[in-house]
Parts: C-alpha cells; structure tokens; sequence
C-alpha cells in the first residue's frame, strides 16, 4: 500500500474533521444547551 | 553544486512520531459533555459521552501504534509486515466511536449515525491509509531466504537492546562509553546486512555467539559491580571490551574488505576471552 498523496490527505482530513471531528462538538453543545 | 538530494532521517523520524497525535483532541469535547452531563444529573448522558470518549481514545491509541510500527517498517530495508492490523483495527474502532456517539448522545438519527460512522472510517483511510501487509525482503541473494534475514535480525536487534540497555546501568564511565561504542559499531553492522543480506552469512556466528557472548558478561560485570568485583573480574572485563570492540572493528572491515583472516584472529582472541571461567 503506497503512500497517501497530499490530495488524498487533505480530502481525508476534511472527511475525518467533518465526522469524527464534529460529532464530539455537536454532543458538547447539545448537552450543553439541550 | 550537487543535485543530490539532502538526506534528512531527523524529519523523518519526528514526522512518524507525531503521527496521528491529532486524534487524542478529536474526544476532548466529550470529556468536557461528560462533566456537564453530570453537573446536570444525566446518568444516560454521562454514559453516552463517556463511552464516546473511551472510544474515541482507544482508536487514537491504536492508530498511533499502528503508526509507530508502520514508520519503523518504512526505515528499514528489511522488515516483516506488523503483525496486528492496528490501523484497521483504529479505523473501525473510530467509525464505531463516530457512529455510537452520534446516535447516543446526539439527536441524529440512526441511519445518519451510522453514515457519520462511515465517514470517519472513510476519512481515517484516505488521511492514514492501512497497514503495510507484505514484508519487505530487500535484494536477498541466493543461500539466504527472506525469513531467516528477518529472523536474525529481529534477534539481533533485540540482543543490541538489551546490551544497550545493560550497557547504561554500568557506572565506570569508560566501561559504559566502550559498550555505547559497540553499540554503535554493532549497530551499523546491522545496517550493512539490510543493505547487503549476503553478508548475513558471515556475521550469523558473530551474532549468535558473541553478541550473546558480550551481554552475559557486561550482564555480570552489571551484577556485581557495587560489590566491589575482584581484580581479576575487572581485568577480564576490560581486556573483553577491548577485544570485542576490535573483533566489531574487524568484522566491519571483513564486510567491507573481503578479507577473513583478520576476523579469524579476531574471533580466537575472544573466544579465549569468552572461555576464561572468571568472566563467562
């Protein structure tokens, strides 16, 4: 399995981010103000 | 001016060790949604941000272990794949922590959790990739097979460690400085074999039998050191270092040079030294 190029990192980056990185984010604030 | 490009392994190095450190942020929030779950006096919400959160760490830390293995297997020239999939393994983990989290301690529905879970699993992949599964054999020559390179230096590997590590807790600062220098020497002599495996058979007995041989006695001399050792422990002790040095030293330019006759001088030297019932 070959390196990730820069583009395939950056797109990983952003999916992960938009997932992984912001679900955490939506459950503090719904716990916080829900 | 050369075009050669500058061969840089410190950047490298550093790049494969903060690898994938970024994940241990991705479950603060829970953390802190786990204490403001509990201020509120939400059992269901402290046990939904909680296990979030632990999964979300225990992905991280497969992760990183998976990239602490798969950058040592880059460096190398030879290398068995690792043995656990551990990127896989986080990468899943992480779609289960996103999935589990989104439908548990978020108002998002369950087919949306579980495209969230994919997605974080999908981002892990094109971000990180899996791990490596093939080994790396190198230019292996005919008369060595790929497993017994690897094999023996997986075991020479750990010898040096364990001479490495032994080698630190000696408190005469000459006695320690010559054990780092074999080491070192040692070290590079490992190197030369994932450059060139047909030297392996050459230096097998080096390996087996005075790498082996070294590490009992500075193991010994690491014993009884503060217990004031005998003169002729001590004497022993030094003359083996010196000569042990010299046989790494001959070995090396035997490797370069072609040439055994000084290696099997060497060799009986310490052999002799090895033998001397004082010291072994």
């Amino acid at each position: 399995m070959g390196k990730p190029t820069p583009l395939r990192k950056f797109l990983g980056m952003l999916l992960l981010l938009s997932t992984a990185g912001l679900i955490p984010l939506v459950s503090l604030i719904q716990t916080l103000f829900g | 001016m050369s075009s050669a490009k500058r061969y840089n392994p410190d950047i490298q190095q550093l790049s494969g060790k903060v690898r994938g450190i970024g994940l241990y942020l991705l479950p603060i929030p829970l953390a802190l949604a786990t204490l403001i779950a509990l201020w509120k006096g939400s059992p269901g919400g402290v046990i939904a941000n909680l296990s979030g959160f632990a999964l979300f760490s225990l992905a991280a830390i497969m992760a990183r272990r998976g990239l602490r293995l798969e950058n040592e297997y880059r460096q190398r020239k030879i290398a068995r794949a690792p043995g656990t999939p551990w990127k896989f393994i986080a990468a899943v983990t992480l779609g289960i922590a996103t999935g589990v989290t989104a439908w548990l301690s978020t108002s998002y529905g369950l087919l949306i959790s579980i495209l969230f879970g994919l997605g974080a699993f999908g981002g892990f992949y094109l971000l990180y990739g899996f791990d490596p599964r093939q080994d790396k054999t190198g230019k292996i020559s005919l008369g060595v097979t790929g497993e017994e390179v690897i094999e023996m230096l997986e075991k020479a590997e750990k010898k040096l460690a364990a001479l490495e590590e032994t080698g630190k807790q000696i408190t005469d600062p000459s006695y320690a400085a010559a054990v780092q220098r074999i080491v070192a020497d040692v070290r590079k002599i490992i190197n030369g074999i994932e450059e060139d495996p047909s030297d392996l058979p050459r230096t097998r007995k080096f390996f087996n039998t005075y790498l082996s041989g070294i590490l009992r006695v500075t193991d010994r001399y690491v014993r009884v050191q503060h217990a004031e050792p005998d003169a002729e422990l001590i004497k022993g002790f030094t003359t083996l270092l010196h000569d042990f040095e010299q046989t790494v030293r001959a070995h090396q330019a035997e490797l370069l040079e072609n040439d055994r006759f000084d290696l099997d001088v060497q060799i009986k030297v310490l052999d002799t030294q090895l033998n001397k019932e004082s010291i072994s």
